[in-house]
């Protein structure tokens, strides 16, 4: 094998050539010296550009609160709870409705006949019939 | 316990878990992010987004790389925040000429080191994304490409490329032999 170029040499270090092509580079590395020094040289500023660094504080960010239970998890249960609810009590309000017919008209039943106070009439005489119950 | 064991604990409200998780995995995050924006505060911001993201996150299996299951997060809000600031089709190579050096490069005290961010900075977005996750990130070639949704083959020669023009530049300049 010739002396590599350089832009095969990036590539070997980088790990980017074919298996086959680097495995016959590797042996021309391991008995040539130039290119060997080549190659670390690559090697270090291959290193030099992936560790460029600037301080970086690590902040104390607190563990956000919403964590444990988001709060729009909380509204949307409540929502589903409130939803629930309502259906509930509409379909058994639906479902119930003759028998509420009867408390209410029950409610309303009249307590007395009325008596007209002019014309008083005996007790017999009053039509208690019209105020029955509906 | 591993790095999913402390996500479980924290997302469980432990703080000590979640104190562990950002000890050990913040400072890469906010590098790679400053590397793909170019600006370091963005990278703050993006790193504690990414780390409250990672509590509500759906988890189907708790086996691959924590590693890059998190920076997965960051990366993917890095590129929303690049597209929110920077609006446009803009072409590889096409990359903004900045007048001074960015705050990002000012932070950086070694004069070689800031050589080496502004070669890093003038890539082409494409070639920059890969370089960051590739050698800030730690990403093999397989995940990248899954990261990025290009083939392995784009991978390695956008990686190639890029450390090639860095190179080129940084000798030209005289800070690589
Ligand atoms: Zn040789």
């Amino acid at each position: 094998m010739n002396h590599p170029d350089e832009d095969t040499l990036l590539k070997y270090v980088l790990e980017v050539l074919d298996t086959s092509d680097a495995r016959e580079l590797k042996g021309h590395l391991d008995a040539c010296a130039s290119c060997r020094l080549a190659c670390d040289t690559i090697e270090r500023q291959v290193r030099q550009l992936g560790t460029v660094s600037f301080p970086i504080e690590t902040p104390d960010l607190p563990l956000p609160a919403s964590t444990r239970r988001p709060y729009v998890l909380y509204v949307l249960r409540a929502a589903a709870i409130l939803l629930v609810g309502f259906v509930l009590g509409y379909t058994t309000a639906l479902m119930r409705e003759p028998e509420m017919q009867v408390v209410i008209s029950q409610q309303f039943r009249p307590t007395a006949p009325r008596v007209s106070v002019s014309h008083p009439l005996p007790c017999e005489q009053v039509d208690i019939g019209r105020h029955r119950v509906l | 316990m591993t790095d999913w064991d402390y996500l479980n604990a924290a997302r469980n409200g432990d703080e000590g878990a979640w104190r562990m998780l950002f000890r050990r995995h913040y400072a890469m995050l906010v590098r790679m992010t400053a590397t793909i924006t170019g600006s370091a505060d963005t990278a703050h911001d993006l790193a504690q987004e990414s780390f409250v993201r990672l509590l509500h996150s759906p988890i189907r299996h708790q086996e691959g790389s924590f590693k890059a299951f998190l920076s997965r997060i960051a990366y993917n809000l890095a590129l929303k925040e690049k597209r929110r600031t920077a609006p446009g089709l803009r072409l590889e190579g096409q990359e903004l000429e900045s007048d001074g050096p960015s705050p990002l490069e000012e932070s950086i005290w070694s004069e070689t080191e800031r050589a080496i961010a502004r070669a890093i900075q003038s890539l082409p977005v494409e070639q920059r994304d890969v370089f960051a996750l590739r050698f800030v990130a730690g990403h093999t070639y397989e995940e990248i490409a899954d990261m990025t949704g290009i083939p392995v083959g784009t991978v390695k020669s956008r990686l190639f490329y890029a450390v090639r023009t860095c190179r080129d530049e940084l000798k030209r300049q005289g800070v690589f032999t």
